[in-house]
């Protein structure tokens, strides 16, 4: 089967989601940081009127920190957790553009360096010279959710 | 197909249980008054209501259940069985048993079949006693009809709408069946997608009165035409029977113009009858029950409008903008009362829960032998929908309190004077945005001192303390602090005085206690109207902003940063001659600025209790719109909810009573 998915920079890699889980990439919006908040939370904006947490890609992934001027995209995504479903989101360099990939055509995750999660990864896919690496979007944003409360309490007990 | 008939079947349930309320209402004044014959029709009316939408949705148990309830109705419709204690008492049983089984697999419960067939038991012992006979009511009724054959043509229209009243035309079929022989088909040329047209050719003894009671449920969509004083299908069964629509298609074509337009005029036009039945079902104003998630949204779209309106404000400053003014005036003059009306509609009297209490009181004081009069004031008082249904547990707990803590039994009120009658009284007010409910008894009061004897004896107070009336009385609210002297089953369980008061603060709102030894005790409830646009004090510290509500703010005043600097080993402040203690925002949430030379202190009050909010410019009054956090950032208790600003900006709305803790 052929999906299609949104390829972005982090940190000068490819990266990409299924587009089926993007409502809209938003250029530069203005997040509102949160007071508090764990670190990997960059704040919140307001998307379609309805508040909605930004998670910043590269303190996830364990990346260099992104520089106050740096340019970046947002993107808005609906992630699944079990029944329930929560809108996020992702900040990211740069986002690219929209592939067919088919699904066969996925090679499974290969060894990566100790810092990165590879349980992130859904797979990688190979186009020209080089490598998109699949987001497992259900992994990367979610069973975060206690954690943030709990690191939240302590910060601020 | 699968899912809309799901959705049918989860509006039954709503639609039964709201029918259930209305039953049990109507119950409640026949106990008062139960010769009325309207208040028996709509008991009756409710009944049948739900034994049809019952069958027509997989519910048979609800259907055969409901079957034999009416029946007993119907012997009291026709003065068979008059009233007594005992048929009070079945039905209110009988209308718990109903709302078990609209609950999920309760249906095959095995508990609950053998309720099921006790209760059964109980209504058919009850009717053979009464009558003589088991009587299957208006099944059996018609049979004996006196007079001659006629033929009847009725024209049905049908519309989704019926099925969503929860309306059920097998049932109605069924009991058509009871009156005689008849035909039913469909109109083709006339139906459409969204309506169908259905020529029911009907043989009966029975008077129009009887056939209209069979569609007494969609009279407005049916018109009754006497065709003949014969038999006419009869004639045409015996001539032609392989063959028997030819009759209705020969009907039809000679009168389908003239009887749709009939009912389509009916339709377009009020009638009057119809306007009767509703305002007795529903009393007051004609009224539309609609999914609550659509009131949601549209609060949403006000909620945009109005942040849209002050972006709106904020880019037309400047001359070239002076022709447009006027017109952005009137935009927010229109958007305000948009608010206010959209505000309006979520407003539900307080009066829609009331009920049901009559009917715990009227339980717990026969459970207790008390006896208990409830008395209502201003009980139009309108409060916010979701509000509205926070509060039910709670105000069901503080009436249990009353009737079980407060009210003394009748011999011992008369010896202390009162009549042997209590009261519980729930009075309702608006000031404001404020919403004052007050529960009150006239019973024994409660003895500060038996407070302050228990709370030395659990060790929350020593002996030395000297706390003040207030705080004695707010130590009820402790968790595990019970003053009853023997737990009851009623107060003893559930809920406890602890969830009460959490549960009141869960909606921003404040309960007071006022008592008398000797006199009674009074529950005051102080909530707000609406709790999803509130008047906030907008101010920020560096780039982050925040909002208190206005409701919770005694006063501004400026302080220099260096006096505050000196206090802050001890933490507080002098505000009118008072040591208040202080928040510095700047540090409980870890923003990194410069104070200037000055500081501003918002003084905050909650429960009596005050405290100064330090922050660094305060910007003004604001319409906050509510937008929770998710879960996501719920860890951060001092901020409940965030609301967006007119340049697309987001403050954070401060908890004023987490900011005491």
């Amino acid at each position: 089967m052929t999906r299609t998915y949104l390829s972005f920079i982090i940190c000068g890699d490819l990266f990409g989601v299924n587009v089926a889980k993007v409502l809209e990439v938003l250029q530069e919006e203005h997040i509102t940081p949160v007071p508090n908040a764990p670190s990997y939370i960059k704040g919140i904006i307001n998307f379609r009127g309805d508040v909605v947490p930004v998670f910043e890609t590269r303190t996830r992934f364990n990346l260099p920190a992104r520089g106050e001027t740096d340019q970046y995209n947002i993107i808005v995504l609906d992630v699944s957790e079990g029944a329930d479903m929560f809108r996020m989101g992702a900040v990211v360099d740069k986002v690219k553009d929209v592939i067919s990939i088919d699904d066969e055509e996925i090679k499974p995750v290969p060894t990566m360096s100790k810092e990165f999660n590879t349980e992130f990864l859904q797979g990688i896919y190979k186009i020209g010279n080089e490598f998109i690496m699949l987001l497992n979007v259900e992994k990367v944003f979610t069973g975060i959710e206690l954690r943030a409360i709990q690191e939240t309490n302590v910060e601020t007990n | 197909m699968e899912t809309s008939f799901n959705r049918f079947k989860v509006k039954f349930i709503e639609e039964a249980n709201v029918l259930l309320d209305q039953l049990e209402k109507d119950l409640l004044e026949l106990e008062k008054q139960p010769e009325s014959k309207e208040l028996i029709e709509s008991a009756f009316r409710s009944m049948h209501t739900i034994k049809g939408g019952g069958s027509m949705f997989g519910f048979e148990t609800i259907t055969s259940f409901t079957h034999e309830l009416e029946s007993l109705y119907q012997s009291i419709k026709e003065n068979r069985v008059s009233f007594n204690k005992d048929i009070f008492n079945i039905t209110f049983l009988s209308i718990d048993h109903l709302r078990k089984l609209l609950i999920g697999e309760n249906q095959s419960n095995p508990v609950i079949i053998r309720e099921q067939t006790d209760l059964l038991l109980t209504i058919k012992n009850f009717m053979q006693t009464s009558t003589g006979s088991v009587n299957y009511g208006i099944d059996d009724q018609t049979e004996s009809e006196p007079g001659e054959d006629r033929t009847w043509q009725i024209l049905l229209r049908t519309t989704e709408s019926i099925i969503f009243r929860g309306i059920n035309l097998m049932g109605i079929f069924q009991d058509l069946s009871q009156l005689g022989l008849f035909e039913i088909s469909r109109i083709k040329n006339m139906s459409n997608e969204e309506v169908d047209y259905w020529n029911i050719i009907l043989t009966t003894k029975a008077s129009e009165d009887k056939i209209r009671e069979v569609f007494i449920f969609i009279e407005d969509d049916c018109t009754f035409v006497c065709l003949s004083n014969q038999n006419v299908l009869e004639m045409e069964f015996s001539r032609n029977s392989n063959e028997n629509s030819s009759i209705s298609n020969y009907i039809e074509n000679i009168q389908n113009q003239e009887v749709v337009s009939l009912i389509n005029e009916k339709i377009s036009v009020k009638n009057p009858a119809m306007d009767n039945i509703q305002s007795r079902t529903e009393p007051g104003n004609s009224r539309i029950s609609v999914d609550s998630s659509k009131l949601d949204h549209l609060m949403y779209l006000v909620s945009e409008l109005i942040t849209l309106n002050s972006q709106f404000s904020l880019n037309i400053a400047g001359e070239k903008f002076e022709r447009i003014r006027p017109l952005t005036e009137k935009l927010e003059y229109l958007s305000k009362q948009f608010r206010a009306n959209a505000l309006d509609i979520r407003l539900i009297p307080l009066s829609e829960t009331i009920f049901r209490f009559k009917r715990l009181i009227r339980d717990l004081s026969k459970q207790l032998g008390k006896e208990v009069e409830l008395v209502t004031e201003g009980i139009d008082t309108e409060v916010d929908k979701g509000t509205l249904d926070q509060l039910n547990d709670p105000m069901m707990h503080l009436i249990r309190n009353c009737i079980d803590h407060g009210l003394e039994e009748p011999a011992k009120r008369l010896q202390q004077g009162k009549p042997s009658k209590g009261i519980i009284k729930i009075s309702a007010s608006k000031s404001g945005n404020y919403i004052f409910i007050r529960i009150e008894d006239d019973g024994t009061g409660i003895d500060i001192e038996k407070i302050r004897h228990k709370a030395i004896e659990k060790g929350i107070l020593k002996r030395t303390d000297n706390p003040s009336g207030q705080e004695l009385m707010d130590m009820i609210f402790l968790p595990g602090f019970s003053m009853a002297r023997n737990l009851t089953e009623i107060s003893g369980r559930g809920v406890g005085m602890d969830i009460v008061k959490s549960r009141i603060a869960e909606l921003r709102g404040e309960i007071i206690i006022e008592t008398e030894i000797g006199k009674g005790t009074a529950f005051i409830l102080k909530l707000q109207q609406s709790i999803s646009i509130i008047d906030s004090l907008l101010f920020k510290v560096s780039d982050t902003f925040f909002t208190l509500p206005i409701t919770d703010i005694v006063s501004c005043m400026e302080v220099s940063t260096d006096q505050v600097l000196k206090r802050t080993n001890t933490g507080t402040l002098v505000f009118e001659d008072e040591m208040i203690p202080f928040l510095d925002l700047k540090s409980i949430f870890n923003i990194e600025c410069q104070y200037s030379e000055f500081l501003k202190a918002i003084i905050v009050i909650s429960e009596g209790k005050k405290l100064a909010v330090l922050t660094d410019i305060i910007i003004g009054s604001h319409q906050a719109v509510v937008k929770p956090l998710g879960n996501l950032l719920k860890g951060n208790k001092h901020i409940g909810a965030a609301s967006l600003l007119g340049d697309g900006k987001l403050a954070f709305m401060l908890e004023t009573k987490e900011l005491f803790s």
